[in-house]
């Protein structure tokens, strides 16, 4: 029981110590990237969530202001108190999608930060006849987040036009 | 009895349910206002918390820059002297280079964590001080416009003097 407890006291320590993902080995990076591809779509998968809820509850606050916002804000200008009462709500959800959106960020960030380091830095200390395979899967893996990203960029563009 | 159990039993339920309605619709979770006093408050606030934010911020460089100096001790302090070492695969270098990576990715989740912690406090500023200015007349905001660029100037100020304080710590 005793082993038990120091073997994961030391584990705990070794995560944290080395946990930050960076490495100059080509194809432990080129599998991080991977990784990274697969992470992409269910962030977009949530982060589109959180846009359309956004935007479902942007429309019920501006439903009485013909879904403008300089038409609510002209409301507010006369001290309407339910104008302005809206216009409170309408800051605080805008202020909460930026929060959901960041935090949805924060949960991959230290990988990403942490791999295009790595990514950099395999740069600089191979040479460029070394790398070419491994540039090239890279390239496709970027290819295919690029493409995620679009798709993603598409459909909040469709929840703005709805 | 069993009425005064029932009482109580309803009571909670009333509270609890009274408190998840708040927790879903808060009427002013942060701090968001058009108050225009109000406003000016929070603009002090945030004048004082800023003083605080750079000295945590200049202690994480700080401490950033001893552990770099002592990383690239071996290498005349240069970063570009240990990535030519690194190049002909030399674990000693490779291992300094990652422990200078992991040193740089933890300085700047420290910053971003502090960063963090008034974020939210100044998106919510930033957005009333915007609003307050759009729902009111000009000629009303003159002595309110004139605080507020007072509170800019003294934030200005200190983020100047953090700028210098970082250049001096030299970090590579």
């Amino acid at each position: 029981m005793k082993k038990l407890f120091v073997l994961l006291f030391v584990g705990s320590i070794l995560a944290s110590c080395g946990g930050s993902g960076y490495t100059t080995d080509k194809e432990e990076a080129l599998e991080l990237k991977k990784e990274q591809t697969e992470n992409l779509k269910s962030y977009y998968e949530d982060a589109l969530e959180i846009k359309t809820d956004f935007v479902a509850d942007e429309k019920e606050i501006l439903a009485d202001y013909g879904g403008k916002e300089e038409t609510l804000i002209k409301k507010a200008k006369t001290k309407d108190e339910k104008a302005l009462d809206a216009l409170a709500d309408l800051r605080n959800l805008q202020m909460q999608k930026s929060k959901d959106l960041r935090e949805l960020g924060r949960k991959t960030e230290d990988f990403d930060n942490a791999l295009s380091r790595s990514i950099s830095d395999i740069n600089r200390i191979n040479e460029a006849k070394d790398l070419k395979a491994w540039t090239k899967a890279i390239a496709a893996e970027d290819k295919i987040q690029d493409d995620l990203g679009e798709a993603h960029e598409k459909a909040e563009g469709k929840l703005k036009k709805d | 009895m069993k009425k005064l159990f029932t009482f109580i039993i309803l009571c909670f339920s009333l509270i609890s349910c009274n408190e998840t309605i708040k927790e879903k619709k808060p009427k002013n979770q942060w701090n968001y206002t058009t108050d225009k006093e109000e406003a000016i408050e929070l603009k002090k606030e945030q004048s004082e918390d800023l003083k605080s934010y750079y000295e945590d911020a200049l202690k994480i460089d700080t401490d950033f820059a001893a552990n770099e100096k002592e990383i690239l001790a071996d290498y005349g302090g240069e970063e570009d002297a240990l990535i030519e070492k690194a190049k002909t695969k030399n674990e000693k270098a490779l291992d300094a280079l990652a422990e200078l990576r992991n040193l740089q990715m933890n300085r700047w989740k420290s910053l971003t964590e502090l960063d963090r912690k008034i974020r939210v406090f100044n998106n919510a500023l930033s957005l009333s001080i915007s609003d307050i200015k759009r729902i009111n007349e000009a000629k009303d905001l003159k002595r309110w416009m004139k605080n507020i660029d007072a509170e800019d100037k003294i934030q200005d100020d200190l983020k100047q003097t953090y700028y210098k304080a970082v250049e001096k710590l030299d970090i590579d």
